[in-house]
């Protein structure tokens, strides 16, 4: 019988970046700690599901973005999240003192909504989870230039998006 | 806008926290699904867990049927234990001399039937054990 991962040691070392992508992805507090209990209760289920695995990081981040993507697919989506975005305001970002640096992330935070999912959890992975083009194609399973092309345009939209109010800022 | 500088800015927004209060229920919800995987029993396909396996899918039905033959079976005890009941009540009363009559009859049977042994046990008449040294020559060599 495989040995039984230290669930704690992995919540503890991988759950801040999981919650961070999962609400990026599904822009819901509930979905999201549904969804990382879900992820949890797996790896309790399949004590060898991370035997041989050298990224564990790259592993939780993939387990996560497919659960998402499977909820989102129940949930039979986009109608939902809109309606959903509308009623109530996600807050992904930490708040800020900075009543400037609170309005960049609040239209940060609408900006990354726009985004299609694809997109999103590409840049999220690059600029939040930190991870590199190649660990993000193994996540996501796609090849590499295809990463870094989503990053590419999630970007372009992001900027055209915000650029009114970074220049004022800056 | 230099795109290095926005990338940079992007990254430098903090994101929200996890909340702490999950981490117990989390943890604590997949260690009852641990608990409860390694608790769980192997099917078995002998003995009482192969009858629980068969009558598992459909335990309604298997219920109702076991109902069945329990009412069968109660109205046939209480069926039984009436009847004897009832041919006593309606037979006529016993009298002394028709039980003697029928003693008779039984006694009669009996000799009918084991005439055979009755005849075994009884000894010849005629003939009285001696010892082996006071027997005389009543017989010859052949």
């Amino acid at each position: 019988m495989p040995a039984q991962p230290d669930l704690a040691q992995l919540y503890d070392e991988h759950a801040p970046v999981l919650f961070g992508f999962l609400l990026n992805l599904t822009r819901h507090e509930a979905d999201t700690r549904d969804l990382l209990q879900e992820l949890f209760i797996k790896l309790a289920r399949n004590p060898d599901l991370l035997d041989g695995v050298r990224e564990p990081r790259a592993f939780l981040l993939r387990l996560a973005h497919n659960l998402a993507i499977d909820l989102m697919r129940r949930q039979g989506t986009r109608h939902r999240h809109y309606e959903q975005l509308a009623a109530e305001s996600v807050a992904l970002f930490a708040p800020a003192e900075n009543p400037d640096t609170a309005e960049f992330r609040q239209r940060l935070t609408a900006a990354l909504d726009e985004l299609p999912p694809d997109q999103r959890a590409v840049v999220h992975l690059k600029l939040w989870a930190g991870l590199t083009f190649e660990e993000i194609a193994a996540t996501l399973e796609l090849s590499p230039n295809t990463a870094a092309s989503r990053y590419r345009y999630g970007i372009d939209k992001l900027r055209a998006r915000l650029r009114p109010l970074y220049d004022q800022i800056h | 806008m230099n795109p290095e500088d926005f990338e940079s800015q992007l990254r430098q927004q903090s994101l929200r926290s996890l909340p702490s209060e999950w981490r117990r229920v989390i943890l604590a919800t997949a260690a009852k699904n641990v608990r409860s995987t390694a608790a769980a029993p192997v099917p078995q396909r002998s003995g009482l867990g192969g009858l629980a396996a068969l009558f598992w899918p459909h335990p309604g039905a298997w219920a109702g049927l076991a109902a069945t033959w329990v009412a069968i079976a109660a109205l046939n005890h209480a069926s039984a234990n009436q009847e004897p009941v009832a041919v006593a009540k309606n037979g006529p009363p016993t009298s002394p001399a028709l039980i003697l009559v029928l003693r008779e009859q039984q006694q009669e049977l009996l000799r009918l039937v084991m005439p055979q042994e009755s005849e075994a046990v009884e000894p010849p008449s005629g003939f009285m054990p001696r010892p082996r040294g006071s027997r005389t020559g009543s017989f010859a060599w052949v």
